[in-house]
């Protein structure tokens, strides 16, 4: 219940901040508008495609713990380190005790979605270990103090004007709203961070079964740098990663880059196999890969909501949500937003909590329509609604309501006494409903439609 | 039973029961529109229409000699700071062709400390490949002297040979040079360091390398 009454609290809030649906809307449009181009641009046939993508998936779903071990085995023969973890405690457990082998004090970071998930910089904060985010999205919303907005470009609700004044006064840069000198400032600011850190941590886009190799996609360079400078290199990655092939990836990129930035394919795709092998010039000494289950398995057991876990997370979906477009990336509370989020965090984090998310949709369907890999998300939301509802034995006047509606439906002649108590009863509404002011009663008709046909027939 | 175990056991008594997922062929470019083949002429210039889309620069070379001349020039470009070269035959070869090079670059040394770059303004590598098709560049850490040279320094040069450029990606990733060669790291490169972060307004050199500039020598390497 506080998760639902803080959603729409906060949705009420965003909804009527003009600011807020500007800066929104501008970046979702350029977004969706570069996706569009590109798609038309470079696929021959986009629908051909996104099927053949999910298709991929669905093996490598199907094939799952297969792929998992093959991946396990090849990576670990180049002398990278694998570990499983089954939740959240598990995952920063195993981080800590590498901060601890090492001696570790810093750390940087490149932007992954699944330490968001585990809230891994608020817990080593905590223990005393800096964090550095290196993405810029991901530094403003760091220094910011606040959590990513939308999990491609995390500080998209950000005016330029707010990220001059943050950067000036937490970072001391000098008093500039030109995006060209924030980001030199960012670069400058970073440079150090990459050559002193202990250890660098990434997240992956893909896990390369045959080849054992971890794939890491951006734009910025700030993942190469983290995998190239400090003498750890730690990689956090959700269990539903896996491609069967590295040709694979021939499709996965760009399929990838068109959905989330309208680029035919990113700037840097960094495929990488293990840690400095002997004979190379440089390199971290160790790398370890820590697969993340977290609620993953229980979701991979439900037939019917396996297939969210296609998602390569290119939030194409949120930029495509009108709801998402309206409330904005906080008002969610979770780290994955917008419709796949309303999906899966239900299943992984509890329906009871997170319920409420499934009617977080218009149903409309455009997230279905972009999704590069078909996951049928607006009939996914529904099948939650309807878990939800059957899970939520506690609401009884919604029970009560919807058999009433059932009962009342079920024969036109009870629909047509219905009605006439309606109209007697119409007075009442405006009172009944008086405690929520968006609603307008509209008024009902006079003569329902079947009484104006009789009427015709009769007079005819 | 570890944690390991554990994850595998529940995946797998959750698999689907019916195991009717076959894996589709290898991608082969066929769901791309701009898929070019043909002769190498006009891949090269697919890529070099594509890697300047990409603010990338794009010079040819007609044999190794003229190369030596082209590199010059950019030297000559690059504000203050030395190149740092990847120390490989073919580079140190091409190198060797124009005299007023010698005092222009250093080779990579076997081991560089990370602040050591800082002194440098570009870095010279070779490629694996060329991909018409994106306009992009693919090294191995194993063929392009390490991780940081082509993305620690502000520029990347990168010098190929024509024999080196394929249609597309998937080319490129079954090639024997990827799948049975041991490496640790490989990565795609489209462009320069670029974001847009802020108001999606386009800014170059966000944190890799402001400068991407292709020499390409018309021979086979
Ligand atoms: S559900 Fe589909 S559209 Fe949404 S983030 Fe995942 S892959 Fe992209």
């Amino acid at each position: 219940m506080k998760e639902l009454k803080g959603f729409l609290q906060r949705s009420e809030v965003k909804a009527k901040d003009d600011v807020h649906r500007e800066t929104i809307m501008k970046a979702v449009v350029s977004l969706d508008t570069a996706a569009a181009q590109t798609k038309s641009m470079q696929f021959d046939d986009w629908q051909q495609a996104r099927q053949e993508a999910a298709k991929i998936k669905d093996y490598a779903l199907a094939n799952l713990p297969d792929l998992l071990e093959q991946f396990e085995q090849k990576i670990s023969a180049r002398g990278a380190k694998v570990l499983w973890a089954e939740n959240v405690e598990q995952a920063r457990t195993y981080f800590m005790d590498i901060v601890r082998e090492r001696n570790a004090k810093k750390v940087v970071k490149s932007k992954s979605m699944i330490t968001e998930e585990i809230e891994l910089n608020e817990f080593l904060e905590h223990a005393g270990i800096e964090v550095l985010e290196s993405d810029l999205g991901e530094l403003i919303v760091q220094v910011a103090n606040e959590k990513p907005y939308h999990i491609i470009t995390p500080a998209i609700h950000k005016t330029k004007e707010d990220i001059a004044k943050i950067f000036h006064e937490r970072l001391g840069a000098p008093l500039t709203d030109s995006p060209q000198e924030l980001t030199m400032f960012a670069r400058a600011h970073l440079r150090k961070a990459y050559l002193s850190a202990d250890i660098g941590i990434t997240g992956a886009n893909f896990l390369i079964a045959d080849r054992g190799a971890i794939v890491m996609t951006e734009n910025e360079g700030n993942g190469r740098l983290t995998m190239a400078c400090p003498p750890v290199h730690v990689v956090f990655c959700g269990i539903e990663k896996v491609l069967p092939r590295m040709a694979d990836l021939s499709l996965f990129l760009p399929l990838l880059a068109t959905s989330a930035t309208g680029q035919q394919i990113s700037c840097y795709n960094s495929i990488t196999a293990g840690p400095r092998q002997s004979g190379e010039p440089d390199g971290p000494e160790q790398m370890y890969v820590i697969l993340v289950d977290n609620g993953r398995s229980d979701l991979y057991a439900k037939a019917t909501f396996r297939h969210s876990l296609r998602c390569i997370r290119c939030g194409a979906c949120l930029n495509a949500c009108p709801v998402y477009r309206t409330v904005g990336g906080h008002t969610y509370n979770t780290a994955y937003q917008g419709p796949i989020g309303s999906v899966i965090t239900p299943h992984l984090r509890g329906l009871a909590k997170w319920g409420h998310l499934s009617s977080a949709s218009s149903l409309c369907g455009s997230c279905t329509d972009v999704c590069p890999v078909n996951i049928d998300l607006h009939h996914l939301l529904l099948k939650n609604r309807a878990e939800a509802n059957k899970a939520d034995k506690g609401n009884k006047t919604w029970a009560a309501g919807m058999k009433s509606w059932a009962y009342i439906m079920s024969d036109r002649k009870k629909l047509q006494r219905f009605r006439r108590l309606g109209r007697l009863g119409e007075p009442l509404l405006p009172i009944l409903l008086s405690g929520d002011k968006r609603q307008r009663v509209p008024a009902m008709a006079k003569k329902s439609f079947a009484e104006l046909w009789e009427e015709n027939e009769q007079s005819r | 039973m570890n944690s390991r175990d554990k994850i595998l056991q529940k995946l797998r008594s959750g698999m689907p029961q019916s195991q009717t997922e076959e894996l589709p062929l290898q991608p082969d470019g066929n769901y791309f529109k701009d898929l070019r083949e043909g002769a190498v002429d006009e891949l090269i210039s697919q890529f070099a229409e594509k890697l300047r889309a990409l603010s990338g620069e794009f010079f040819v070379a007609e044999n190794e000699k003229e190369a030596a001349s082209l590199l010059l020039e950019i030297f000559d470009t690059i504000d203050d700071g030395a190149c740092l070269a990847q120390p490989h035959e073919s580079i140190a070869r091409v190198l060797a062709l124009n005299e007023k090079l010698a005092d222009r670059f250093e080779m990579l040394p076997g081991e560089l400390d990370g602040d050591l770059f800082a002194e440098y303004a570009a870095g010279l590598s070779t490629v694996d490949f060329l991909i018409a098709r994106t306009g992009s560049i693919v090294l191995r850490n194993i063929g392009a002297g390490g991780r940081r040279l082509s993305v620690l320094p502000p520029v990347h040069i990168a010098l190929a040979w024509q024999n080196q450029i394929v249609p597309s990606l998937d080319a490129a990733l079954q090639a024997e040079l990827i799948t049975d060669s041991e490496w640790s790291y490989a990565t795609i490169i489209s462009g320069p360091s670029r974001t847009a972060d802020i108001q999606k307004n386009l800014v170059l050199g966000a944190h890799g390398p402001k400068q991407l500039i292709v020499v390409l020598i018309k021979k086979d390497r």
